[in-house]
Protein backbone atom coordinates (compact mmCIF):
# COMPACT_ATOMS: atom_id res chain seq x y z
CA UNK A 1 0.00 0.00 0.00
CA UNK A 2 2.85 2.42 -0.95
CA UNK A 3 1.48 4.55 -3.29
CA UNK A 4 2.90 7.51 -2.44
CA UNK A 5 6.06 6.03 -2.74
CA UNK A 6 6.19 5.41 -6.04
CA UNK A 7 6.18 7.86 -8.37
CA UNK A 8 5.38 6.07 -11.81
CA UNK A 9 2.58 4.27 -10.06
CA UNK A 10 0.82 7.62 -8.74
CA UNK A 11 1.58 9.12 -12.41
CA UNK A 12 -0.58 6.05 -13.71
CA UNK A 13 -3.25 6.84 -11.33
CA UNK A 14 -3.52 10.31 -11.61
CA UNK A 15 -3.51 9.23 -15.26
CA UNK A 16 -6.42 7.08 -14.97
CA UNK A 17 -8.29 9.31 -13.17
CA UNK A 18 -7.71 11.92 -15.33
CA UNK A 19 -9.13 10.10 -18.11
CA UNK A 20 -12.12 9.11 -15.95
CA UNK A 21 -12.78 12.74 -15.33
CA UNK A 22 -12.71 13.57 -18.93
CA UNK A 23 -14.64 10.78 -19.99
CA UNK A 24 -17.43 11.99 -17.07
CA UNK A 25 -17.34 16.00 -18.73
CA UNK A 26 -18.03 14.93 -22.46
CA UNK A 27 -20.66 12.66 -20.93
CA UNK A 28 -22.22 15.53 -19.26
CA UNK A 29 -21.40 17.58 -22.14
CA UNK A 30 -23.97 15.46 -24.80
CA UNK A 31 -26.93 14.98 -22.14
CA UNK A 32 -30.08 16.41 -23.54
CA UNK A 33 -30.52 18.69 -20.57
CA UNK A 34 -29.28 21.77 -19.26
CA UNK A 35 -29.90 23.40 -16.37
CA UNK A 36 -30.90 26.74 -17.05
CA UNK A 37 -29.05 29.13 -15.07
CA UNK A 38 -25.69 30.23 -16.86
CA UNK A 39 -22.03 28.21 -15.94
CA UNK A 40 -24.19 25.60 -13.91
CA UNK A 41 -23.59 22.07 -14.83
CA UNK A 42 -23.80 18.91 -12.57
CA UNK A 43 -20.29 18.66 -12.92
CA UNK A 44 -19.78 15.12 -13.00
CA UNK A 45 -15.83 15.12 -12.81
CA UNK A 46 -15.92 16.78 -9.61
CA UNK A 47 -16.20 13.06 -8.16
CA UNK A 48 -12.94 12.31 -9.91
CA UNK A 49 -11.61 15.86 -8.34
CA UNK A 50 -12.84 14.98 -4.98
CA UNK A 51 -11.44 11.22 -5.26
CA UNK A 52 -7.64 12.73 -5.83
CA UNK A 53 -8.58 15.16 -2.79
CA UNK A 54 -9.46 12.21 -0.39
CA UNK A 55 -6.62 9.99 -1.82
CA UNK A 56 -3.90 12.00 -2.52
CA UNK A 57 -3.13 15.82 -1.58
CA UNK A 58 -4.61 19.46 -2.01
CA UNK A 59 -2.06 20.87 -4.38
CA UNK A 60 -2.69 17.43 -6.47
CA UNK A 61 -5.84 18.15 -6.55
CA UNK A 62 -5.37 21.56 -7.39
CA UNK A 63 -3.19 20.13 -10.53
CA UNK A 64 -5.67 17.58 -11.50
CA UNK A 65 -8.87 20.17 -11.54
CA UNK A 66 -6.52 22.24 -13.72
CA UNK A 67 -5.41 20.26 -16.08
CA UNK A 68 -8.96 18.47 -16.74
CA UNK A 69 -10.78 21.88 -17.50
CA UNK A 70 -7.63 22.49 -20.12
CA UNK A 71 -7.76 19.26 -21.55
CA UNK A 72 -11.84 18.85 -21.39
CA UNK A 73 -11.84 22.36 -23.63
CA UNK A 74 -9.53 20.95 -25.86
CA UNK A 75 -11.60 17.80 -26.39
CA UNK A 76 -14.69 19.38 -26.42
CA UNK A 77 -14.00 22.51 -28.16
CA UNK A 78 -15.05 25.12 -25.96
CA UNK A 79 -12.39 27.67 -25.19
CA UNK A 80 -13.79 30.20 -24.04
CA UNK A 81 -14.73 28.74 -21.55
CA UNK A 82 -11.31 27.89 -20.17
CA UNK A 83 -11.20 30.91 -18.04
CA UNK A 84 -14.80 30.66 -16.06
CA UNK A 85 -13.94 27.00 -15.71
CA UNK A 86 -10.11 27.42 -14.18
CA UNK A 87 -11.00 29.73 -11.75
CA UNK A 88 -14.21 27.98 -10.69
CA UNK A 89 -11.84 24.98 -10.10
CA UNK A 90 -9.12 26.58 -8.39
CA UNK A 91 -11.88 28.29 -6.11
CA UNK A 92 -13.61 25.04 -5.49
CA UNK A 93 -10.30 22.80 -4.73
CA UNK A 94 -9.27 25.67 -2.32
CA UNK A 95 -12.61 25.37 -0.46
CA UNK A 96 -12.99 21.86 -0.23
CA UNK A 97 -9.66 21.50 1.07
CA UNK A 98 -10.83 23.51 3.49
CA UNK A 99 -13.85 22.38 4.33
CA UNK A 100 -12.07 18.72 4.50
CA UNK A 101 -9.19 19.91 7.02
CA UNK A 102 -12.14 21.09 9.31
CA UNK A 103 -13.07 17.92 9.72
CA UNK A 104 -16.71 18.45 10.91
CA UNK A 105 -17.84 17.90 7.24
CA UNK A 106 -18.24 15.06 5.49
CA UNK A 107 -18.32 14.57 1.54
CA UNK A 108 -21.35 15.67 0.95
CA UNK A 109 -21.15 19.09 2.33
CA UNK A 110 -17.54 19.31 0.85
CA UNK A 111 -19.25 18.26 -2.33
CA UNK A 112 -22.11 20.40 -2.62
CA UNK A 113 -19.80 23.65 -0.84
CA UNK A 114 -17.59 22.84 -3.66
CA UNK A 115 -20.06 23.51 -6.04
CA UNK A 116 -21.39 26.58 -4.76
CA UNK A 117 -17.75 28.16 -4.39
CA UNK A 118 -16.99 26.64 -8.85
CA UNK A 119 -19.94 28.96 -9.16
CA UNK A 120 -18.62 31.77 -6.87
CA UNK A 121 -15.61 31.75 -9.31
CA UNK A 122 -16.90 31.56 -12.33
CA UNK A 123 -19.20 34.88 -11.57
CA UNK A 124 -15.53 36.33 -10.67
CA UNK A 125 -14.37 35.81 -13.90
CA UNK A 126 -17.67 37.22 -15.54
CA UNK A 127 -17.90 40.14 -13.60
CA UNK A 128 -14.79 41.38 -14.70
CA UNK A 129 -14.49 40.21 -18.28
CA UNK A 130 -18.27 40.82 -18.70
CA UNK A 131 -20.03 42.97 -16.24
CA UNK A 132 -20.38 43.44 -12.33
CA UNK A 133 -24.14 42.70 -12.64
CA UNK A 134 -23.64 39.11 -13.37
CA UNK A 135 -23.60 38.68 -9.18
CA UNK A 136 -27.29 39.42 -9.72
CA UNK A 137 -27.53 36.12 -10.30
CA UNK A 138 -25.87 34.58 -7.57
CA UNK A 139 -28.66 33.59 -5.38
CA UNK A 140 -29.68 30.67 -8.18
CA UNK A 141 -26.58 30.06 -8.93
CA UNK A 142 -25.80 28.84 -5.28
CA UNK A 143 -28.94 27.55 -4.84
CA UNK A 144 -28.61 25.57 -8.26
CA UNK A 145 -25.31 24.72 -7.55
CA UNK A 146 -25.86 23.04 -3.55
CA UNK A 147 -28.10 20.96 -5.16
CA UNK A 148 -25.79 20.10 -8.00
CA UNK A 149 -23.22 19.33 -5.78
CA UNK A 150 -25.58 16.86 -3.60
CA UNK A 151 -26.37 14.95 -6.95
CA UNK A 152 -22.79 14.48 -8.01
CA UNK A 153 -22.40 13.18 -3.88
CA UNK A 154 -24.15 10.17 -4.39
CA UNK A 155 -21.98 8.70 -6.99
CA UNK A 156 -19.26 9.61 -5.16
CA UNK A 157 -20.59 8.05 -2.23
CA UNK A 158 -21.42 4.74 -4.48
CA UNK A 159 -17.71 4.77 -5.09
CA UNK A 160 -16.46 4.72 -1.59
CA UNK A 161 -18.91 2.17 -0.51
CA UNK A 162 -18.06 -0.28 -3.03
CA UNK A 163 -14.69 0.97 -3.74
CA UNK A 164 -13.56 -2.79 -3.68
CA UNK A 165 -14.78 -3.66 -7.01
CA UNK A 166 -13.30 0.08 -8.56
CA UNK A 167 -9.69 -0.22 -9.34
CA UNK A 168 -9.59 3.45 -7.82
CA UNK A 169 -10.35 2.66 -4.60
CA UNK A 170 -7.97 -0.02 -3.71
CA UNK A 171 -5.05 1.51 -3.18
CA UNK A 172 -6.09 3.80 -0.16
CA UNK A 173 -9.24 2.86 2.24
CA UNK A 174 -12.03 5.71 1.21
CA UNK A 175 -13.25 4.75 4.20
CA UNK A 176 -10.66 6.96 5.97
CA UNK A 177 -10.47 10.92 6.04
CA UNK B 1 -15.88 9.08 0.80
CA UNK B 2 -17.85 6.24 2.44
CA UNK B 3 -17.79 8.68 5.57
CA UNK B 4 -20.97 9.05 7.45
CA UNK B 5 -23.19 12.15 6.30
CA UNK B 6 -22.37 14.21 9.48
CA UNK B 7 -24.86 16.95 10.88
CA UNK B 8 -22.87 19.73 9.91
CA UNK B 9 -23.33 19.02 6.36
CA UNK B 10 -26.89 19.29 6.51
CA UNK B 11 -26.37 23.02 8.64
CA UNK B 12 -24.05 23.86 5.92
CA UNK B 13 -26.30 22.97 2.94
CA UNK B 14 -29.31 24.51 4.68
CA UNK B 15 -26.70 27.91 5.41
CA UNK B 16 -26.14 27.89 1.65
CA UNK B 17 -29.16 27.55 0.43
CA UNK B 18 -30.81 29.54 3.12
CA UNK B 19 -28.46 32.30 2.65
CA UNK B 20 -28.82 32.22 -1.57
CA UNK B 21 -32.76 32.28 -0.63
CA UNK B 22 -32.32 35.23 1.64
CA UNK B 23 -30.14 37.29 -1.18
CA UNK B 24 -32.95 37.01 -3.77
CA UNK B 25 -34.97 38.29 -1.70
CA UNK B 26 -33.28 41.99 -1.32
CA UNK B 27 -35.30 44.77 -2.57
CA UNK B 28 -35.04 45.45 -5.39
CA UNK B 29 -35.17 48.41 -7.61
CA UNK B 30 -37.41 49.23 -10.67
CA UNK B 31 -35.11 49.40 -13.43
CA UNK B 32 -34.71 52.38 -15.85
CA UNK B 33 -32.15 51.91 -18.16
CA UNK B 34 -31.02 48.74 -20.54
CA UNK B 35 -27.45 48.57 -21.28
CA UNK B 36 -26.32 45.97 -24.13
CA UNK B 37 -22.52 44.82 -24.00
CA UNK B 38 -20.34 42.63 -26.55
CA UNK B 39 -16.67 42.14 -24.93
CA UNK B 40 -17.00 44.53 -22.05
CA UNK B 41 -17.53 47.64 -24.53
CA UNK B 42 -21.41 48.80 -24.42
CA UNK B 43 -22.76 48.90 -28.01
CA UNK B 44 -26.14 50.00 -26.85
CA UNK B 45 -28.43 51.86 -23.72
CA UNK B 46 -32.10 51.99 -24.00
CA UNK B 47 -34.56 53.49 -22.37
CA UNK B 48 -36.38 50.46 -20.56
CA UNK B 49 -39.69 52.35 -21.22
CA UNK B 50 -39.36 52.63 -25.14
CA UNK B 51 -39.93 49.44 -26.53
CA UNK B 52 -37.37 48.46 -29.27
CA UNK B 53 -35.27 45.49 -30.79
CA UNK B 54 -31.29 46.36 -30.67
CA UNK B 55 -29.66 43.60 -33.51
CA UNK B 56 -26.33 42.02 -31.84
CA UNK B 57 -23.44 40.82 -33.93
CA UNK B 58 -23.63 37.53 -33.74
CA UNK B 59 -27.43 37.91 -35.14
CA UNK B 60 -29.79 37.99 -32.32
CA UNK B 61 -31.79 40.66 -30.90
CA UNK B 62 -32.52 41.68 -27.76
CA UNK B 63 -36.21 43.02 -27.36
CA UNK B 64 -37.37 45.51 -24.79
CA UNK B 65 -41.11 45.55 -24.44
CA UNK B 66 -43.27 46.09 -22.00
CA UNK B 67 -40.38 47.48 -19.47
CA UNK B 68 -38.85 43.94 -19.82
CA UNK B 69 -35.89 42.69 -21.70
CA UNK B 70 -35.32 39.52 -23.66
CA UNK B 71 -33.27 37.77 -26.27
CA UNK B 72 -34.40 36.12 -28.99
CA UNK B 73 -32.53 33.87 -31.92
CA UNK B 74 -29.00 33.79 -30.56
CA UNK B 75 -26.38 31.91 -32.22
CA UNK B 76 -24.61 30.15 -29.06
CA UNK B 77 -25.14 26.37 -29.04
CA UNK B 78 -26.76 25.93 -25.67
CA UNK B 79 -29.19 29.08 -26.05
CA UNK B 80 -29.37 30.05 -22.04
CA UNK B 81 -29.66 33.97 -22.92
CA UNK B 82 -32.78 32.67 -24.37
CA UNK B 83 -33.85 30.51 -21.71
CA UNK B 84 -33.45 32.74 -19.17
CA UNK B 85 -35.98 34.39 -20.00
CA UNK B 86 -37.25 38.03 -19.17
CA UNK B 87 -35.78 40.50 -17.04
CA UNK B 88 -36.92 43.92 -15.88
CA UNK B 89 -35.95 44.77 -12.42
CA UNK B 90 -32.24 47.19 -11.82
CA UNK B 91 -29.58 44.60 -11.80
CA UNK B 92 -30.80 42.12 -13.13
CA UNK B 93 -28.67 40.37 -16.35
CA UNK B 94 -28.90 38.02 -19.24
CA UNK B 95 -25.79 36.29 -20.04
CA UNK B 96 -24.19 34.88 -23.51
CA UNK B 97 -20.88 33.64 -22.38
CA UNK B 98 -20.07 32.00 -25.74
CA UNK B 99 -20.77 35.32 -27.54
CA UNK B 100 -19.76 37.66 -24.37
CA UNK B 101 -22.85 39.25 -24.69
CA UNK B 102 -23.94 40.78 -21.39
CA UNK B 103 -27.43 42.80 -21.25
CA UNK B 104 -28.29 44.26 -18.25
CA UNK B 105 -30.54 46.97 -16.34
CA UNK B 106 -29.82 49.72 -14.52
CA UNK B 107 -31.69 51.97 -12.74
CA UNK B 108 -30.30 55.42 -13.76
CA UNK B 109 -31.57 57.31 -16.75
CA UNK B 110 -29.86 56.86 -20.04
CA UNK B 111 -27.92 60.55 -19.55
CA UNK B 112 -26.65 59.03 -16.76
CA UNK B 113 -24.71 56.01 -18.29
CA UNK B 114 -23.89 58.04 -21.17
CA UNK B 115 -22.61 61.28 -19.75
Amino acid sequence: MSVNKSSAHTVARMGLLLGAALILSWVESVLPFRIPVPGVKLGFSNIITMVVLYQYSFPAALLFGGLRVLLSAVFLGRLSGVLFGLCGTVLAVCGMAVLKRLACFSPLGVSSAGAVFHGIGQLAVASVILTPSVWSLLPLLGISSAFCGVVTWIPLHALGRYSEIFPFGKEKSLNKD
Amino acid sequence: MNQRVKIWDIVLIAALVGGCFLLSFLPKEQGATVTVSVDGAVISVIDLGRDTVVDLPDGGRVIVENRTVRVQNASCPDRLCEKMGKISACGEVILCVPNRISVQISGEGVDAIVG
